[in-house]
């Protein structure tokens, strides 16, 4: 056998240089490009077109290999058929039951929407091995139930991984769970995680979010991809990767995002949002409760179902099964035993597990039996599409890490030095070092919610196994009952969500010294505002010398396609139009929106709403850079870093816009635009006008209280200036607004207003922006 | 034994070449209709267009698919790069492609970089963030079009072979420890290297 072996291998090899040579390949690769290995065929993973030439690879090229060194044919096994296709469906409906238990508690971690959750805790029990059996007329699958241990471990494995996740203790960690948990430098208990993670999502969603997502047509759109990637939301909001993860991470919110008209739906229910609390009014109403309780027992229902009609099917008990086995590979029971890389036919156990696979190149019509990847899917409903194909055992360590591992290990590594600033894991490891600090509010999962108690009870059910330190954690959180039958009563979460999360800094909660670098909390807000005020830093004025605008027309390239020459002719055309405008007359931004727009029309183009409204900015720019104060900002403010730490910081965001503006986003490409018309500088102190009205804010700043609840406050106080604003207005004169050590200007244009930055640090301007704007909006009405 | 090997030589032969065959028909047959519509676009594009790169770390995470697929470009993040380094499918071969995708990327490398709570590497090289998400595709696509691997983000002071090494430590004796150390003897066959090495 030996010989046999070394020959076929010898012969294999030679099979292989043959595909090398015909592809014309300088390196083969055994692993191909969706991750799964092929045994024995060194086959070029990205010349080939996979799915169609599959049965060439594996089974014309692979099978007669194997067929030498088995020395038989090597035909289709009905038992071993039915043995993977029921092996592989459990372990989808395992995943599934790992992806309902980590959302109930995640529920468990934040506030209570107060639902009862009834539907899923009529759905979601653990099933027993009864509950399969009763009625299931394949005794094949039967057979099969009664030699597994599936039932019989998996209420254990959840109850480990519920009493992991609900534990404060670091060393406490039972085997077996569903989820696998790599190495952490640090204990941060799970529940943590979850409320630092949940209540950031929700504050990376900002109001000026919600009104584009309320105003999208969802006939627009396929996908949640669609509305995400789009270039209009791109442009606006800045790369969407952190907002995926927003949407799909929170466990109240992830309902919404199956379909871009649910999540349109959805948003359009958050009435007129000024603050994150709008939208937390929403997510944690009962309404939204029941939503959740309802979609989790449609996954439950749907899961089971479907497991239990596929198995229990005639098709099954007669072998009628379609496993594509380049699909499903890596899912088979086999493809644990097989090694990674070479060597595959090493051994005879090896070899054998080949030619298991192998026999299922019989099975390649799918006409009329039950197909593994479609029955898979239904069975994981609620799995997250890039982990559907992935096999249990490398799904539980993804789902960890995806959810809660790769952040916990963010967080223990993390410093302020190297948190960056507008990303969403440097505002959660803020807000839990808020936590830290002595009189910060108590976290809800400390408390009980009784529903999701519930609800956990019931999914994890009451196996005999259970560890006794797993039993006593979950007893002592109300989950599982005492010996007596009674539950241990904890006390309720006394505040409602938008108290609670009032209390927890959502902005800059342990700021740098100095106004350096954006806002982390609300990074997103900043860089809306960035674009839709883009022309906020331009020289529109109505109270300077009136002139047209010079405008910064030398270069349009980057916002306009085409060849030079047709660049050079728009150029020479808005200029002219430009030239045209009465001077006795500000030109404002529609003035300069109407001159792309006619441009471009009277050159037979089309020019989309976001190339005008650059081009209407660009056109309001200086065309000289104004005089600049070469002050930095710092150096008025003693408690600020060396001016050598904010230039650092500053340049690091500096060069990050670059980038940005390079990906062709608008906001930081006007934000880059500015610093050049403006020399750079964080601001460029230009003429001042000297008959306006100035009004000085008196903002005291405290970490612990949000900028938006500092500005809720001066409109509950109606202060002097606070009516003095009102007026200015109401009555649409613009007037200087000083706060710190920035002075703004207020323009009006027509009923809208425009804030200007005059002086002061642009990075904390930035910040401040979003809810200045949305205070003087407020103000106004 | 001797006509066992030479029935089999024979047998070899017969299934390489009905491969070749099937590689070149089925392939232009199927992207003839994608390359129709890639053709028109290209008119319209910038070139390179960097542009096209944005929003990439999104489809890494989300790993969809391209719902035209070019030949065996499925991925979406494939078509952007095709379009970012203004690749021809139809004219260009794959070293042609893998040469055009390396030079956009070697230009755009700084903007290749992810910010995520599934990644523990703030500004961190899209490579990285890949083998965290165990996206194989990406990865096996970055050797072969043999983009520069290099790269010692700021952040961390790591290459992607550095953070590679230290995720197989980290998930010793998980099912993702020998799917990591497939991407790190993946990655060092194509020239990826140590910071130490470099």
């Amino acid at each position: 056998m030996k010989i046999k072996i070394l020959i076929s291998l010898l012969l294999i090899s030679t099979s292989s240089f043959s595909n090398e040579i015909d592809c014309d390949q300088e390196d083969n690769l055994s692993k191909l490009a969706n991750g799964i290995t092929y045994p024995n065929c060194n086959i070029p993973a990205n010349i080939i077109d996979f799915k169609n030439h599959r049965k060439n690879l594996l089974c014309n090229s692979c099978k007669p290999s194997f067929e030498m060194i088995h020395g038989s044919k090597i035909v289709e096994n009905k038992n071993h058929l039915q043995e993977e296709f029921f092996n592989s469906a459990f372990k989808e409906y395992k995943k599934n039951l790992s992806n309902n238990l980590l959302n109930v508690l995640k529920t468990r971690s934040i506030p209570s929407t107060n639902s009862d959750l009834n539907k899923s805790i009529s759905s979601c029990r653990m099933k027993t091995q009864n509950d399969f059996a009763n009625g299931c007329s394949s005794a094949s699958a039967k057979k099969l139930l009664q030699n597994s241990e599936f039932f019989a471990n998996i209420s254990r494995e959840l109850a480990n991984d519920a009493a992991i996740f609900v534990a404060s203790d670091a060393n406490f960690s039972p085997k077996p769970t569903i989820l696998s948990r790599s190495k952490q430098l640090c204990h941060i208990p799970e529940k943590d995680v979850i409320l630092f993670s949940s209540a950031t999502y929700e504050e990376s969603i900002s109001p000026e979010m919600i009104e584009y997502f309320k105003k999208l047509d969802p006939k627009k759109y396929s996908s949640m991809f669609d509305i995400l990637n789009s270039d209009d939301f791109v442009e606006t909001f800045g790369d969407p990767s952190d907002l995926k993860v927003s949407l799909g991470n929170h466990p109240l919110l992830s309902p919404h995002t199956n379909s871009p008209s649910d999540f349109i739906n959805f948003m359009k229910k958050v009435p007129a949002p000024s603050a994150t609390k709008d939208l937390r009014a929403l997510l944690y109403s009962k309404p939204n409760g029941d939503n959740f309780d309802k979609v989790m027992a449609e996954s439950c229902d749907k899961s089971f179902k479907a497991l239990k009609e596929s198995l229990c099917s005639n098709e099954f008990e007669n072998g009628q099964l379609f496993i594509d086995p380049t699909e499903n590979f890596a899912k088979f029971e086999i493809s644990n035993k097989l090694p990674i890389e070479d060597a595959l036919a090493s051994s005879e156990s090896l070899i054998d597990n080949n030619i298991k696979l192998l026999e299922l190149c019989e099975n390649q019509n799918g006409n009329g039996k039950k197909n593994l990847t479609e029955i898979n899917k239904a069975i994981g409903s609620s799995v997250q599409e890039d982990q559907k194909k992935m096999p249990l055992e490398l799904f539980q360590t993804a789902k960890h890490n995806a959810e809660i591992g790769t952040l916990t290990s963010s967080l223990c590594e993390m410093t302020e030095k190297n948190c960056i600033q507008g990303t969403l894991t440097c505002s959660i490891y803020r807000k839990y070092q808020a936590f830290k600090t002595p009189g910060s509010p108590s976290k809800p999962s400390e408390f009980a919610n009784k529903g999701v108690n519930e609800l956990l009870r019931v999914m994890i059910g009451d196996s005999p196994k259970i560890e006794p330190d797993t039993r006593r954690i979950l007893i002592a959180e109300g989950i599982l009952p005492k010996e007596d039958g009674k539950l241990v009563e904890k006390p309720q979460f006394p505040d409602s969500p938008q108290e609670f999360f009032a209390k927890v800094p959502a902005q800059k909660i342990n700021p740098l010294p100095g106004k350096s670098g954006s806002n982390p909390a609300s990074n997103q807000t900043a860089r809306a505002q960035s674009t839709s005020n883009n022309y906020s830093n331009n020289s529109v004025s109505n109270n300077s010398t009136p002139s047209a605008p010079a405008g910064n027309m030398d270069d349009i390239s980057d916002l306009v396609r085409g060849s030079t020459e047709d660049i050079k002719d728009i150029q020479d055309e808005i200029k002219r139009r430009l030239g045209n405008l009465p001077q006795s007359k500000p030109a404002t931004i529609e003035d300069a929106k109407k001159i792309a727009r006619d441009t471009f029309k009277n050159k037979g183009r089309k020019i989309t709403p976001y190339q005008e409204q650059a081009l209407a900015d660009r056109m309001l720019q200086p065309a000289v850079p104004n005089s600049v104060s070469a002050s930095t900002p710092n150096t008025a403010n003693p408690n600020s870093p060396s001016v050598s730490d904010t230039e650092s910081q500053s340049e690091k965001w500096r060069n990050g816009l670059k980038d940005k503006a390079l990906m062709g986003m608008q906001g930081a490409q006007q934000v880059l635009a500015n610093d050049a018309s403006t020399g750079r500088g964080p601001a460029s102190v230009g003429d001042k006008p000297k008959d306006l009205t100035k009004v000085a804010l008196n903002i005291a700043e405290d970490p612990k209280v949000k900028l938006s609840d500092i500005f809720a406050n001066k409109i509950d106080q109606n202060d002097p200036e606070t009516q003095l604003l009102k007026v200015l207005l109401k009555s649409k004169n613009n007037f200087l607004l000083q706060i710190k050590d920035m002075n703004f200007k207020v323009v009006f244009d027509g009923n809208n207003f425009n804030v200007l930055l005059e002086s002061g640090d642009r990075a904390e301007a930035e910040r401040m922006r979003p809810q200045l704007e949305i205070f003087l909006k407020r103000l106004k009405t | 034994m001797r006509s066992a090997i030479v029935t089999f030589l024979i047998f070899t032969s017969f299934a390489v070449h009905a491969q070749e065959a099937d590689c070149e028909d089925k392939t232009i047959e199927e992207m003839r209709p994608v390359m129709e519509v890639a053709a028109a676009a290209q008119e319209e594009t910038v070139c390179p267009n960097p542009k096209k790169l944005r929003g990439m770390c999104m489809l890494i995470d989300s790993q969809d698919k391209d719902p035209n697929p070019q030949g065996h470009f499925v991925y979406k993040y494939q078509r952007k790069f095709l379009e970012a380094a203004c690749v021809d499918v139809k004219k260009d071969s794959e070293e042609v492609i893998a040469q055009k995708i390396s030079k956009v990327w070697k230009e755009n490398e700084n903007t290749l970089i992810c910010n995520n709570t599934k990644f523990d590497v703030g500004n961190g090289n899209i490579i990285k963030f890949a083998v965290n998400l165990k996206f194989d595709s990406f990865i096996t696509d970055m050797t072969y079009w043999k983009v520069n691997l290099n790269k010692v983000d700021e952040t961390d002071g790591r290459t992607v072979l550095d953070y590679v090494r230290d995720q197989v430590e980290r998930n010793k004796g998980l099912a993702s420890e020998p799917v990591l150390r497939g991407y790190y003897n993946q990655l060092k066959k194509a020239g990826a290297k140590h910071k130490s090495e470099l």
